[in-house]
């Protein structure tokens, strides 16, 4: 018989009170499953596990399994993240992170990867200056995580490497589309410049530390932001709701500043 | 063979009442029929009561126009009171924690209910709460200092560092209740934040 008690590390993304003094949590584990486990007494301030279980936390968990939801019974902290908690737009960014992963993680399909992307962009805004290039790493990678990367090479259509230029990008269609091709249906397609197309694919395959030496410029960033959220909106079929603070406070723009 | 139960339906106004109680915070189905039922079973003049007693805070409750906590005219209370300090406002987040600040007595400057904090992920901006209602409350130079009571939280925390930039041009003293190890807890089941805060936030013996 397996035992009830399992222990994991996870990063915590939300959590909200429930009842007298509990805390519902939802988690990304570190396999990548989103979890979401009752602490039961966790808001009152003599808890052992007080303070351990606030959302953009690193923890490592011992939880018991139960018939409808699994309940946190040690917490213990392992990542603060100290520096985004005292700084305004970091924790916007991060908060923003942190909606996108819980929408896009699953119950039942674990995704190491994203539980890697996910923390590593936490150490990325935990350093002292952020580039402004993050959100849209983040929001590009998490669609290649999770199985949605737009195209980005060849045509949706005709399968055909597209030349730069030659070009226009689908939503709808999930990437690009060349010159050539023309998509039947309510298909909406709209311009990408040639600089947005070469900063995609390099986001796409570059490492996290190579972004500290990119220097892009703003409007070069708002049209990956502007791309990358209509995709985002189309494959969650709603706005992510951390986003209007993020950008109510000029996250991006203030953390370089 | 397995057979479906038969579900007899609770009579219209009983469901209409279970419906009604289920919509409150913290009450589920479950709990919404025991409410439902033990009203069935109460006398009249105590339906009456509860009833009253419901509609009478609806009716008569307002909101401060000054410090926006609840009360029965404007300004409220502690707002007309003129014993009160007026260079001094603590910002909390609901009602409630006026009451509990009020219970221990020793604050006795004058309130600012936020109705909420932050909350980017649930879609809680700035703008739903009652934060730039506060700035005509600081003109006249009476404020010297804003104390940032809500909870110690990262909503919380986020929202009191929104408030600090947003009236800190104004030349008022923004601070915050301290951070630290709360009174009967132990050093060993600290978290990292706490500590941090709490060795930031040490004072002089």
């Amino acid at each position: 018989m397996s035992s009830r008690i399992y222990k994991t590390e996870a990063i915590v993304l939300k959590s909200s009170p429930y009842g007298e003094g509990h805390l519902l949590v939802t988690l990304l584990t570190r396999d990548g499953s989103k979890v979401r486990a009752m602490a039961w007494g966790a808001r009152k301030p003599t808890s052992r596990k007080v303070g351990h279980l606030e959302p953009l936390t690193r923890v490592d968990l011992a939880l018991s399994k139960g018939r409808d939801m699994d309940s946190i019974s040690q917490a213990q902290n392992l990542e603060g993240y100290v520096a985004i908690k005292s700084n305004l737009e970091a924790t916007a960014m991060a908060l923003y992170l942190a909606e996108l992963a819980e929408a896009f993680a699953n119950q039942d399909s674990p995704n190491p990867a994203l539980y890697r992307l996910f923390s590593v962009m936490l150490r990325e805004i935990q350093s002292s200056s952020p580039p402004e290039v993050i959100v849209p790493y983040y929001q590009l990678n998490l669609l290649k995580v999770t199985g949605f990367m737009p195209e980005i090479y060849r045509c949706v259509e005709c399968r055909k490497g597209v030349t730069p230029g030659q070009h226009r990008f689908s939503v709808d269609l999930g990437g690009l589309v060349c010159t050539q091709c023309r998509p039947t249906g309510n298909v909406r397609l709209a311009p990408l410049s040639i600089e947005a197309l070469r900063a995609l694919r390099f986001l796409h395959i570059s490492e996290v530390p190579a972004l500290a030496t990119v220097d892009m410029p703003a409007a070069l960033v708002r049209e990956l932001r502007s791309l990358l959220d209509s995709s985002l909106r189309y494959w969650l079929d709603r706005e992510v709701r951390a986003k209007g603070f993020m950008d109510h406070i000029g996250a991006t723009a203030g953390l370089k500043a | 063979m397995v057979t479906e139960r038969s579900h007899i339906p609770a009579p219209g106004p009983v469901a209409r009442l279970i419906q009604e109680l289920n919509r409150l915070p913290g009450i589920g189905p479950k709990t919404a029929q025991r409410l439902a039922y033990h009203i069935i079973r109460a006398s009249s003049d105590d339906v009456q009561s509860l009833a009253d007693s419901i509609l009478g805070v609806k009716d008569r409750i307002i909101f401060c126009s000054s410090c926006h906590n609840l009360t029965e005219i404007d300004p409220c209370d502690i707002c007309a009171d003129p014993r009160r300090d007026r260079s001094l406002i603590c910002v909390v987040e609901d009602p409630l924690d006026v009451l509990t600040m009020e219970k221990v007595g020793f604050y006795r400057g004058l309130y600012h209910v936020l109705h909420g904090v932050i909350s980017p992920m649930n879609g809680i901006g700035p703008e739903d709460l009652k934060i730039r209602e506060m700035l005509p409350r600081l003109q006249d130079g009476t404020v010297r200092e804003v104390v940032i009571g809500v909870n110690p939280t990262l909503e919380g925390d986020a929202t009191a560092m929104y408030i600090q930039r947003l009236i800190s041009p104004l030349g008022v003293r923004v601070t915050n209740l301290a951070r630290g190890l709360p009174v009967g807890g132990q050093l060993e089941y600290a978290d990292e934040v706490t500590l941090t805060r709490a060795f930031q936030g040490r004072r002089e013996l």
